[in-house]
């Protein structure tokens, strides 16, 4: 058998198996629908995550503002009080 | 001499803050522990914003008012169950703190009652400081304001709070 015999033989064309393209094309399209589910997911899940955190920090926000006005209020209720006396003291002597 | 050094250090800063109208009112948490009642409010101007943004109604309208000028609300008060429960020279420390550029507007001692002591902190016409020390044989209160402080109105506000005493249990 010469060269051109065996390159002949090697470069035959065969046809692919049953089914082989179908197979090709659902793998591409899976390969590009996979990606943006990901994507989705680890979104979803962050927002979820960052509406969590956000509850979290307003919670603790709101709660220690609330307690700096009282304890605004409670000091200057003692602070009024106390100037409060010591001019009523001073007024009577 | 080494050792006067280090002190005049530690000095510098509480000498700093008392020019700006602020005293550090250090007495040790065993007193708290030994009242009946204490209080303990810390408030600098950052928190006293963020607070006076919950005021609101006619009745908390003057504080705002009052506060909007000011940098700062330290305060520190303890009822007793009896009389002699705490050393008159705890004070000492605020009192020291207290310099030449501060004027003393109140002074009222009595054996048995209320002394009270009233400084301000003059800048211009107005005030940049206040410390008002209450010490009575079962109660003590020290008070220190920073900032734009108006006696009159602060007088003037005493009744308009309706919210119970903080107890050292919360």
């Amino acid at each position: 058998m010469n060269l051109e015999s065996e390159l002949n033989v090697a470069l035959q064309r065969v046809d692919p198996p049953e089914g082989f393209a179908e197979r090709v094309m659902e793998s591409v399209r899976d390969g590009s629908r996979r990606p943006a589910q990901a994507v989705r997911h680890t979104m979803r899940r962050a927002l979820a995550a960052a509406a969590l955190i956000a509850a979290m920090l307003g919670g603790w926000g709101v709660h220690e503002t609330l307690r700096a006005r009282n304890e605004l209020l409670t000091a200057m209720r003692i602070a009024s009080h106390t100037v409060a006396q010591a001019q009523k003291q001073v007024n009577r002597r | 001499m080494r050792n006067i050094i280090v002190t005049l250090l530690f000095l510098m800063p509480v000498a700093a803050f008392a020019q700006n109208g602020r005293v550090i009112i250090d007495l040790p948490p065993s007193l708290a522990a030994k009242a009946a009642e204490s209080t303990d409010v810390n408030l600098d101007g950052t928190m006293l914003r963020l607070a006076s943004k919950f005021l609101s109604g006619d009745d908390d309208a003057g504080v705002r008012d009052m506060v909007s000028k000011l940098d700062g609300i330290y305060v520190r008060s303890y009822e007793f169950d009896e009389d002699g429960a705490y050393d008159p020279a705890l004070i000492d420390g605020v009192r020291r703190q207290i310099g030449p550029e501060w004027k003393r507007i109140v002074t009222v001692r009595s054996k048995m009652r209320e002394n009270t002591e009233i400084y301000t902190l003059p800048r211009g016409d107005s005030i940049a400081g206040l410390v008002v020390i209450a010490a009575e044989p079962r109660e003590l209160t020290i008070v220190n304001i920073v900032g734009a402080v108006d006696l009159d109105k602060l007088a003037s506000l005493e009744g308009n709070f309706g919210i119970p005493r903080m107890s050292k249990h919360e």
